[in-house]
């Protein structure tokens, strides 16, 4: 009779363990979910219109974009004031950055596409610059310099991205990248790698508006 | 056909270990309870203590968890611009980081047309350690410098603490 009743304890301990590690493998499995789905804390999972899988954006999408000013490769400040009147994809990357090395080639060939009708690219790197040690400097400009003539970027690459990340929304992950149009509104905003399809009609949508 | 109690008892005790079993591995070790935030990609697991030889270097082997579907780069990228995985010793640490044996990592293949072979490592992946220490009880202060990427974007890199508790005699 004892031994009926150790059984019958062991059997619902059994299932009470079972029951509780399925409850937090669930709870583990939704708090991971949540932890992706918000890898870049301020964006957001929202519908495509068009009926696409849904996209991370911005909450910057619909405002007016940061006004920034910082130096390119070349030692030549540059703001994005200076570009008003056009349409402007923002490209945050950096050197360290694989998915980067991917898109890069198609922002380029649709820069070349869309240049007659008022497109501008500007590269913004997010490595990480020492500017307290002048050697540095130089060895890390020279280290993003020589990456962006692998990869023939033609468009300016400005350095210190970092100064205005939290003005672009944090800018946890590369590569981010605004879409701009003439009025100085972001339009559009892709984070991480997408397609050349996909930023084609981003950058389509920045010149129709 | 009647079950003798015996036998009944042993397989509801196998059951339990099963179960028991399961639910230790339901959470990544290293992980606080809650969900790390999304910086938290590479977790410490062990060992929080260890026993060292007074005076000579000692091999430790220390293991990671890497969170599910992100990689970070292996001690040896595949391209120079890539931050590679790398340990070294606080400054106040009380005890000395001699050498760290890297694993090698596990080929990645990203994008295509051409694709990025990246060598990562990936979901767990352990490191060998040689620490030197007085005699005595010290806190080893290492840290692991990492930089991660899920298949489409990747994080700025990162630095965790690596801290443990050695009694060398």
């Amino acid at each position: 009779m004892k031994q009926k009743i150790l059984v019958a304890i062991l059997l619902l301990a059994t299932l009470g363990l079972m029951l509780w590690t399925g409850w937090s493998n669930f709870v583990y499995r939704k708090q991971a979910a949540e932890v992706q789905a918000k890898t870049i804390t301020v964006s957001e999972l929202v519908a495509d219109p068009a009926g696409g899988p849904p996209q991370l954006t911005s909450p910057l999408a619909g405002k007016a974009a940061p006004a920034f000013t910082l130096e390119d490769l070349n030692g030549k400040r540059i703001s994005l004031s200076d570009l008003k009147g056009k349409v402007v994809v923002l490209n945050f990357w950096a050197t360290w950055c694989a998915p980067c090395k991917i898109e890069t080639p198609w922002i380029i060939e649709l820069r070349n596409k869309y240049a007659s009708q008022g497109l501008e690219v500007i590269a913004v790197s997010m490595d990480d610059i020492d500017y307290g040690d002048k050697g540095k400097v130089a060895q890390e400009k020279q280290s993003i310099a020589r990456v962006a003539a692998q990869l023939h970027i033609p468009y300016p690459v400005l350095l210190n991205g970092d100064s205005i990340s939290n003005q672009y929304g944090g800018l946890d992950a590369m590569p981010s990248t605004f879409f701009i149009n003439r009025k100085g509104v972001i339009v559009a905003t892709q984070i991480g790698l997408s397609t050349k399809d996909d930023l084609e009609a981003k950058i389509k949508k920045a010149l129709a508006q | 056909m009647r079950i003798p109690m015996r036998t009944m008892t042993a397989i509801v005790a196998l059951m339990l270990l099963a179960a028991a079993s399961a639910a230790a591995q339901s959470t990544i070790p290293g992980w606080s309870e809650k969900a790390p935030t999304h910086k938290q990609v590479v977790a410490f697991v062990a060992p929080a203590t260890a026993t060292v030889t007074a005076g000579k270097p000692t091999e430790l082997e220390l293991r990671f968890s890497i969170r599910e579907g992100m990689h970070i780069n292996a001690h040896t990228p595949s391209y120079p611009e890539l931050i590679p995985t790398t340990l070294s010793a606080d400054d106040d640490s009380e005890a000395e980081l001699t050498e760290t044996k890297y694993p090698d990592g596990t080929d990645l293949m990203l994008g295509s047309n051409p694709p990025e072979k990246l060598n990562v490592y990936t979901t767990e992946f352990l490191l060998y350690a040689h620490v030197r220490a007085k005699a005595g009880l010290h806190t080893l202060k290492l840290k692991l410098r990492y930089q991660a990427c899920t298949m489409s974007a990747c994080m700025p890199p990162r630095t965790i603490p690596v801290t443990i508790e050695l009694i060398a005699k």
